[in-house]
């Protein structure tokens, strides 16, 4: 492979991911044990722009649609920018296309958070607490991370991913332990269990103004950390004497991949290969330079996750498939395939 | 304008890589470093270019300690070709050599004309042109060692700093990379490389430093420097001086094992 994929405009690429993704969308809100045509969605939402949807005069399918419908795709809209993203960065920091934003222990972190608020009844009391108790996680196993690896100042990668290893096992053990002890009550285990699984069942409104402010601040921080991250694909030094202070970028990078990640298990569960296979495909369309990456990825993580749980909710509907089960069973042979890509390029 | 080390050492877990050396980068000098592996080159273009702080001693541009010249303004004055060429990702050769405009640009700059012309100016310079769109991973080491050169070329800096930048060249490009050197020096630019070629050295170089186990043995003239004894201590080596039959009459080193 010397010769370079002729890669399309960038612009062309946006403009067709973004009608693809308000496509998927509107086919996704339609979808549901009330189907409602692509067409008449697009009427019904640009008719609920201003108009009340809810209340005794409200048309019955526009409240399925708002109440229901609208804010599950836009949660799974956000939940697949923030995984591509932080998948992402956390490829661009590691010089490696095989890393994930799970490397270094957040959304094992996360989704510790989120089981103990389960067990102990926090969810069950009011909405917004499994989401804070996830980004809680989130946040621990960052400083956790830091304090491990930072040595005067400096973080070195090999060090991160080393400890992230240990960390996602001490957590998952954690979290395996937790999960142990409530087995005696039933439903309890069998709610952490799914929601391990991942899914976007009952997602609300709550939900969506919950991710959508972190999400955006992540993208935000992504895109204005993007050259910095390209600098790193020739050496941390090299890098360095083109004008960045590498470390303080590092530590920039991995509290936004945190951040997003740990926002996406909170409102989601966890759904395995999102922040993997995205980016690696993306990359392979528009190159590999972030600051066209970061956008496309967020675009196209967020069309992957919409359709990911369509595909959850209809395939052996009336049952919901767990959305991290599709994402798995699309996302593993993806991965094994890029492996043996991968062996090819390396010569092993 | 000038980049020195003074009496600079670097120490990793006790041990010392260099100590006590100085060295002076100067516009309009081509300043080779040689030595046998192991005995500091590296470590003293990293002290130069400000990637690892001095121990012991000072690294300073214009006077300036380095640790205290803001890394954007180091990364315009000072430019690094690094020995390892490994590229993480499918890059194209000219977004690698664009990213020499890094310290030139804002955040969310996107490149002007100047730095258009920048990059364009410094592929020609590198010859690497023609393989502009190529996919940087693809190329060959001593390519992506021109892409790397290049690059530093982008930034504009004043002085460059290149480790070993003929180790994966053709006689060709090796030859066309030290003149390429050499007539950034005669413009102007100060620049040290480090070399294992000492015919390449005493050829192209103004001045050299000697160096051996992490100490500076002589630096001066490069003629003055790298004469046939002093070479011969330094490496373990004999060293006949025979009379090329090139154009120009100069001498070379033959070497053997004593």
């Amino acid at each position: 492979m010397s010769l370079a994929l002729p890669r399309p405009p960038f612009a062309a690429v946006l403009i067709a991911l973004l009608v693809l993704l308000v496509l998927v969308a509107v086919v996704a809100i339609g979808v549901g044990s009330v189907s409602i045509p692509p067409l008449r969605v697009a009427r019904l939402l640009v008719a609920a722009i201003g108009a009340p949807w809810s209340g005794p005069d409200a048309d019955p399918e526009l409240v399925i649609l708002m109440a229901i419908r609208v804010p599950r795709v836009l949660v799974a809209a956000l939940v697949g920018a923030a995984l591509a993203v932080a998948g992402a960065q956390m490829q661009g920091l590691f010089q490696n296309p095989m890393a994930s934003p799970d490397v270094i222990g957040t959304s094992t972190g996360a989704a510790l958070g989120a089981v103990l608020a389960i067990v102990f009844g926090l969810a069950a009391a009011h909405v917004a607490w499994l989401p804070a108790m996830a980004c809680l996680g989130a946040g621990l196993s960052l400083a956790v991370i830091y304090a491990l690896t930072t040595r005067r100042g400096r973080t070195p990668v090999a060090m991160l991913l080393l400890a992230g290893v240990a960390l996602n096992a001490l957590l998952s053990a954690m979290t395996a332990f937790v999960i142990s002890l409530s087995w005696v009550r039933y439903e309890v285990a069998q709610e952490v269990v799914f929601w391990l699984m991942g899914g976007l069942d009952d997602r609300t409104w709550t939900h969506v103004w919950l991710a959508a402010p972190p999400v955006a601040i992540g993208l935000a921080a992504a895109i204005a950390l993007a050259r910095d991250l390209d600098l790193f694909s020739t050496g941390e030094e090299a890098a360095a004497t083109l004008g960045v202070d590498v470390e303080r970028a590092k530590q920039r990078v991995l509290a936004v991949a945190a951040l997003l990640s740990g926002t996406a298990v909170a409102v989601c569960g966890v759904i395995a290969f999102v922040g993997l296979i995205v980016p690696h495909g993306v990359r392979l369309v528009v190159g590999p330079s972030h600051r066209r990456l970061i956008p496309t990825a967020a675009i196209a993580g967020a069309i992957f996750v919409v359709a990911a749980d369509l595909v959850a909710r209809t395939v052996l509907a009336p049952i919901e498939i767990r959305l991290g089960i599709v994402t798995g069973i699309c996302g593993a042979p993806f991965f094994l395939w890029l492996l043996s890509r991968y062996r090819r390029e390396v010569g092993a | 304008m000038s980049l020195t080390v003074e009496g600079g050492g670097v120490s990793i877990g006790g041990r010392w890589l260099v100590r006590q050396a100085s060295v002076r980068v100067e516009p309009g000098r081509l300043v080779a470093l040689i030595g046998p592996n192991g005995s500091g080159k590296s470590t003293l273009l990293r002290l130069l270019s400000g990637v690892w702080a001095p121990t012991e001693g000072t690294a300073a541009l214009d006077g300036m300690p380095l640790p205290r010249v803001p890394r954007r303004v180091l990364a315009r004055a000072v430019a690094l070709v690094p020995q390892d060429t490994h590229i993480a990702f499918a890059f194209t050769v000219r977004e690698i050599v664009a990213m020499g405009r890094h310290a030139h640009l804002g955040r969310f700059q996107r490149e002007g004309a100047a730095d258009r012309e920048a990059i364009a100016q410094s592929m020609a310079r590198a010859d690497v042109s023609t393989i502009a769109d190529r996919d940087a991973t693809g190329l060959s080491g001593g390519e992506r060692q021109r892409v790397l050169i290049a690059r530093s070329l982008a930034t504009e800096a004043r002085h460059l700093l290149l480790d070993e930048p003929t180790a994966s060249l053709d006689v060709a490009h090796a030859l066309d990379v030290l003149a390429l050197c050499r007539r950034l020096a005669d413009e102007g630019h100060a620049v040290a490389v480090a070399l294992h070629d000492l015919n390449l050295a005493r050829r192209f170089a103004t001045d050299a430093v000697l160096l051996r186990d992490g100490g500076v043995v002589a630096s001066g003239p490069a003629d003055r420097v790298l004469t046939p004894s002093a070479v011969g201590d330094v490496f373990g080596v004999s060293v006949t001086v025979a009379t090329a039959p090139s154009p120009d009459g100069s001498s070379v080193y033959v070497f053997s094992r004593p």
